[in-house]
């Protein structure tokens, strides 16, 4: 009986651990970029002196052209409410031709959460 | 007569003509905002640099006390070495109000270059001789909470005639955040807006 209780337990914890990883993401969202670059990786980490979550989100031109993208970055506490922040701001991007691009950021304040990180041109 | 009255009449429909084509007033849309750019610096300018300014302080790690508490942070001069009358609040008070939701500052504003920017700190002090007032609600001394850390800067612009007779600006938004105790500066950053445009466009 223990066993499977145990077994039903691990099985929820797995289920709201997808969950939160759900509610983050980023994206390209202008359909004729989503052509020509590709987000490659995503690392999240939280600054053990800060509290604060950073974020890594690499990605390649896939074009023979210099771009000037432009991002930004909604912030999410862990109950799903959106936080204020200048990040929300479209900020300009250099996507250099057949390389890869970085964008590097940190959380505004310890209780973001989730983000959503949108790319446009 | 008749004269008078076709002259009236043509005036008349030339200013009527002259209104319609007056261009519309807009507002600027500042969430998407895609409109040709200026030489001088406008809100989009100040967004880039604060918002690059208070990337880089959080991430420096400068702002992080040991026992998780807050530093009180002063302004102290921040200089407009540009040919433009702008006030420099317009860079500062974006990144005060983003360093206050970090949760890692707060600002006072009984303490500033220029002064207080809140005298009322001080003035309300001053009733403590006032007998109108009822002196437990009036400040106590020693309640004012001095800064740990110091905002400077300085706004500067430098302009390039180029050979083709187009004209080159270069802003450069420079910031220094100063431990008060030790006068070190724990964090310092740069952030350069270039523009390129007609050598008649003037940019002050």
């Amino acid at each position: 009986m223990m066993k499977k209780w145990l077994l039903v337990l691990g099985i929820l914890t797995l289920f709201a651990g997808c969950a939160a990883n759900k509610s983050s993401y980023a994206k390209v969202v202008d359909n004729k970029l989503k052509k020509e670059i590709t987000i490659t990786d995503i690392k999240e980490r939280v600054n053990s002196d800060s509290g604060l979550k950073q974020l890594q989100i690499t990605g390649t031109n896939d074009t023979d052209k210099y771009m000037k993208v432009r991002y930004r970055v909604e912030w999410y506490d862990k109950d799903g409410f959106k936080l204020d922040a200048i990040g929300e701001k479209w900020m300009e991007l250099p996507v250099y031709q057949n390389a890869n691009f970085t964008i590097s950021i940190i959380a505004p304040t310890k209780a973001a959460t989730d983000y959503h990180l949108f790319i446009n041109n | 007569m008749k004269n008078i009255t076709k002259i009236t009449l043509s005036a008349l429909l030339a200013a009527g003509l002259m209104t319609g084509c007056a261009d519309k007033t807009e507002r600027i849309d500042m969430h998407n905002d895609k409109g040709d750019q200026v030489m001088g610096l406008d809100y989009r300018d100040f967004d880039q640099a604060a918002s690059e300014a208070i990337q880089s302080m959080l991430k420096s790690g400068a702002l992080d006390k040991k026992d998780g508490s807050r530093y009180v942070l002063a302004i102290s001069r921040v200089t407009n070495d540009t040919m433009q009358h702008i006030d420099t609040d317009q860079l500062i008070k974006k990144i005060r109000v983003e360093l206050l939701r970090s949760g890692k500052v707060v600002v006072t504003t009984a303490v500033s270059a220029n002064g207080a920017e809140d005298k009322m700190s001080m003035d309300a002090r001053k009733l403590r001789e006032n007998d109108e007032f009822n002196q437990n609600t009036v400040q106590k001394k020693g309640t004012l909470v001095a800064p740990d850390m110091s905002l400077s800067g300085k706004i500067l612009q430098r302009n390039v005639a180029m050979d083709d007779g187009r004209q080159q600006v270069e802003y450069y938004f420079m910031l220094s955040l100063t431990e008060i105790k030790t006068g070190l500066a724990w964090w310092e950053g740069e952030t350069v807006i270039g523009k390129r445009g007609s050598g008649k466009s003037v940019s002050w």
